[in-house]
């Protein structure tokens, strides 16, 4: 896993990656081995038996319930050739057809599938555990899904055909070797010239091999009954052997080594399908974007201990005598009104948030003739307390002889917006920040100025 | 390009620039968040990687707090040196003599310094206040492009205009909204874009960047349907026998089931979560309502016999076709033997293997338990609502996800086919004795996953 995650490359490189890892587990490899082997050997014994099939054939067809008479066995050609080649021809036509018209659904042929299926029941009773299963699944994916595995069943099938077709040649090669054939054809409808079209046809490639074929006094001279003119069975022999191996082992070759190379060309460029969920898992571990984390210039000082919330007082303490004033730190003009109706008579200082406005109040505190006796400073709960409010507080402190009272509005929006352990939390914070500034918590309280309904304590709050 | 782009995160304390990283990075483990003020306390750094190279590194850093009097402080430090902006900001950051009670902030002007863009995160809902406005002023004097993100505009944000206009006021035209709760993928993009035309020599990685982060999003969509379609096939198969007419052997049957089931949906869930990149603790199933109840699969329901007839055939006809080439091979001398001893064989073997366990239930006086219908729709309507919430919930995201199963949204009925296709086939069931997972198996599931995606999106 770590291997494949510090791999560079696609999420589909790691997974590969990992699967080799993964597989280079030796019970694995021996499980996968012995999958293998069985399959190869079952492959092995269905062309053995196939061969077995077609030798078994040639010899009916050619030494079956013919006449058989001194001199030799009469057979009828074509109809020889056809019975030996003619299934193989039509199964081959419809797997090419087949493969070249509906590429997506084609599957690698009856006898492939019938292997296959074969070897999963086989598979089944030869080994159990879990590697049996993993390896099972993995051959049976890669043999019964998709286009490696269309290329690799039809290699089987035609293994299995090409089996087949070798027993027949080798049979016919046999029987023509130890017995006297007499190569005929008869029709009841057709002529002569037919079947010598059909044997230039059939002799033309091997003609231009150069073996010497039949040709037209061959065919006429054997139409059977009738003076069957001797001398031709070798040119007859040459060319059922031909057709055989030509027509018939040779394609089924030629398609094998194609398949052969399409299923490789096919393993080396499916891509894996890695939206499967099994490989899905894979892609939080494998692929992370972030490839690393690390902490700059870490804090040397101790994070502060959670601010403890004192208890505010429900109803605020009346102001002393004296002027009170009347200031709205960085909030909007509540819902009730600026200034509240409980503070018409006190000096408002109006809403402010900048610097310029902090200097303009700072100076105006300073240069009243009369000490404050009380300045209201509204805040807004639904604000962060941070350093700047601490030290505008501070700033007021200072110029009002200590004598802030923090009032706290819009704690409603506030528990709307964060729910209420953080609007809690808030609370405190903005306790904390006052207290850092120097206001005792007995000159702070929470009255939410957009709704009404808190006349009386802000009446208190504010005096007569 | 082998050059990383710097990008420093950078905004007023408590505005979720953490968590803007945690978002944008997928990493909800990153740095530290919470609703109080100056949580960050340091510079933290990751970086993402393509393709194993770094091509991106995020700097968190600490909020500013006390901007103005930065602003001031910083005013009185470039009079008395006599020195440009630039230099006087360099010199701030660098010593620590300079500093006077504003080392956070001190530490995120360092890093601005090194950066070559900064997203400075805004939190839509408050206004513009002089603060912000000392910030802007400041940022403009460190001569390095900004792109502005307004974050927590879902659902509310009054202040979006207000933000705006003075933004375009400092001459910062491109805006970003992204919200780095509830993740929309199309502002995550449009926010790569806004930063590529910040940088432009970047600008190529970028784009690959943005490849790869759709990619592994389609990815993910993807797996997480086919995570669904896996435990609805193996909830709706699951079946567990019990002796008919046996009271107590029902019961127990139905509490295996319910265990199993409630232990392949947890499973699922946790599967969920972490593909997605949540935790554990985002989110825990609610219990279920478990009716359960007998299934007897009447072996005369026609759909039943109608499915029957057709596996018979199929097998009848792979079986006979399969004799029939083996006789022809032999030209004729099996004599048709092969065919009808493998239409034979094909028609006993599969139907032993499909329907042999269940008549032999039926035959010892054995019923099966599955899966209500009322409870597997609960199930299919809580995974889709979970992946669906996943799907929209940012890796800055703090709260526990809210993930009501929403009805009316018809995924039961156009699923119903499927599921009864699965209820046929208890060994599809991953909680069945000796599962198997057939290449039908596979194909339902993957048309289950079609379905599902389709309604997420
Ligand atoms: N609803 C909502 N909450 C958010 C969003 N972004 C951040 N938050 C919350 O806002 C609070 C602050 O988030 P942080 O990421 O810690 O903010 P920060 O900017 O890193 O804060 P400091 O490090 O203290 O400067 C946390 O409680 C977050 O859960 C958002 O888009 N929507
Ligand atoms: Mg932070």
């Amino acid at each position: 896993m770590t291997r494949a995650r510090g791999t560079p490359g696609s999420l589909e490189h790691k997974i590969i990656i990992r699967a080799e890892t993964l597989a280079a587990d030796q019970r694995m490899q021996n499980e996968l081995a012995r999958l293998w082997r069985l399959l190869r050997r079952l492959s092995y014994v269905a062309m053995v038996i196939a061969a077995i099939a077609g030798a078994a054939t040639a010899r009916t067809v050619l030494a079956g319930a013919a006449a058989n008479s001194a001199d030799g066995i009469t057979v009828n050609f074509f109809w020889a050739l056809a019975s030996l080649l003619g299934l193989h021809i039509l199964a081959f036509v419809v797997w090419l057809l087949l493969v070249i018209l509906l590429p997506s659904t084609a599957q690698g042929g009856i006898l492939g599938a019938l292997l296959l299926w074969l070897w999963r029941q086989l598979a089944a009773r030869v080994a159990t555990g879990r590697q049996r299963a993993a390896a099972v699944a993995a051959i049976v994916t890669i043999w019964g899904q998709g286009r490696t595995g269309r290329w690799l069943l039809s290699i089987l099938s035609h293994g299995v055909w090409a089996g087949y077709l070798f027993g027949a040649l080798a049979m016919t090669f046999a029987l023509l070797s130890a017995q006297r054939f007499n190569f005929v054809w008869q029709t009841t409808i057709l002529d002569a010239g037919a079947y010598t079209a059909l044997t230039a046809g059939l002799a033309a490639l091997p003609g231009a091999l150069g073996l010497t074929m039949p040709g037209q006094t061959a065919v006429l001279a054997a139409q059977w009954p009738g003076p069957v003119a001797a001398g031709n069975e070798t040119l007859w022999s040459t060319l059922l052997v031909a057709a055989l191996l030509l027509y018939g082992l040779l394609p089924r070759l030629l398609a094998m080594a194609a398949c052969y190379a399409l299923a490789r060309r096919a393993a080396r460029t499916t891509p894996l399908d890695v939206s499967q969920a099994g490989y899905a898992r894979l892609i939080p571990l494998l692929a992370p974007q972030v490839a690393a984390t690390q902490v700059i210039d870490p804090d040397g000082a101790a994070t502060p201990p959670p601010a403890t919330m004192p208890d505010l007082p429900h109803q605020p303490q009346p102001p002393p005598p004296g002027p009170v004033y009347l200031l709205g730190w960085e909030i909007d003009t509540p819902a009730t009104g600026w200034p509240p109706a409980a503070a018409n008579h006190v000096h408002d200082l109006g809403l402010c948030d900048s610097r310029d406005d902090l200097a303009r109040v700072v100076s105006a505190l300073r240069e009243d003739s009369q000490s404050p006796a009380r300045l209201v400073v509204v805040v807004d709960l639904r604000h962060t307390p941070d350093r700047g409010v601490t030290a505008a507080l501070q700033a007021l402190q200072n110029a009002c002889a200590h004598r802030v009272f923090l009032l706290f509005t819009g704690a409603a929006a506030l528990q709307d917006r964060l729910g209420q352990s953080d609007a809690a939390g808030r609370l405190a914070d903005w306790v904390a920040a006052g207290r850092q500034a120097g206001v005792e918590p007995y000159a702070m309280a929470a009255i939410d100025l957009d709704t009404p309904g808190d006349e009386a304590r802000l009446a208190r709050l504010f005096g007569p | 390009m082998t050059q990383c782009l710097d990008i420093a995160v950078i905004g007023h304390t408590n505005t979720g620039k953490t968590s803007l990283m945690r978002t944008l990075t997928r990493r909800r483990d990153f740095g530290e968040v919470s609703a109080h003020p100056a949580t960050t306390r340091h510079v933290e750094m990751a970086e993402l990687a393509l393709g194993g190279e770094t091509v991106l590194r995020l700097f968190d850093t600490p909020g500013f707090e006390d901007s103005s009097g930065l602003l001031s402080h910083i005013e009185a430090l470039k009079a008395a040196r006599n020195e440009d902006w630039i230099e006087t900001i360099e010199a701030f950051a660098a010593t620590p003599d300079l500093q006077a009670g504003f080392t956070q902030e001190a530490k995120a002007l360092g890093q601005i310094l090194a950066s070559a863009v900064l997203l400075y995160v805004i939190d839509a809902r408050d206004p513009v206040r002089a603060k912000h406005r000392d910030e802007l002023e400041l940022l403009g004097r460190c001569a390095r492009p900004v792109l502005p993100i307004l974050n927590f505009v879902a659902p509310e944000a009054q202040q979006q205009t207000a933000w705006r206009d003075q933004l375009a006021r400092v001459n910062m035209h491109a805006v970003v909204a992204f919200d780095t709760v509830v993740y929309n993928q199309a502002d995550e993009l449009t926010l790569y874009t806004k930063i590529a035309t910040l940088a432009d020599p970047y600008e190529p990685m970028l784009t690959r960047l943005m490849d790869e982060l759709a990619a592994a999003r389609a990815a993910q969509r993807r797996a997480s349907a086919v995570m669904v379609a896996e435990l609805i096939v193996d909830i709706a198969a699951a079946r567990r026998p019990y002796k008919a007419n046996d009271d107590a052997a029902k019961t127990a049957a139905a509490a295996d089931l319910k265990d199993a089931v409630r232990r392949r949906e947890q499973q699922a869930v946790t599967a969920l979560l972490h593909l997605n990149r949540f935790g554990d603790e985002d989110y825990s199933p609610p219990d279920l309502p478990f009716a359960g109840g007998a299934w007897q699969e009447d072996l005369f329901d026609p759909l039943v016999l109608e499915r029957f007839s057709f596996d018979a055939t199929k097998a009848l006809a792979a079986g006979a076709t399969a004799g029939l080439a083996i006789d022809l091979m032999t030209g004729g001398l099996t004599l048709g033997a092969a065919a009808l001893t493998g239409a034979a064989a094909g028609f006993t073997i599969d139907t032993a293997r499909r329907y042999g366990g269940r008549l032999i239930a039926l035959a010892t006086g054995m019923a099966e338990m599955a899966v209500d219908e009322p409870t597997l729709n609960l199930i299919i309507a809580r995974e889709t609502a979970l992946t669906a919430a996943l799907f929209r919930r940012g890796h800055g995201a703090q709260g526990p996800i809210a993930a009501d199963p929403v009805d009316g949204t018809g995924l039961q009925e156009r699923l119903a086919p499927l599921t009864r296709q699965a209820r046929r086939h208890p060994k599809w069931s991953s909680l069945a004795a000796n599962p198997r997972k057939t290449a039908s198996r596979v194909s339902l599931v993957a048309r289950m996953a079609d379905t599902i995606e389709t309604a997420l999106s």
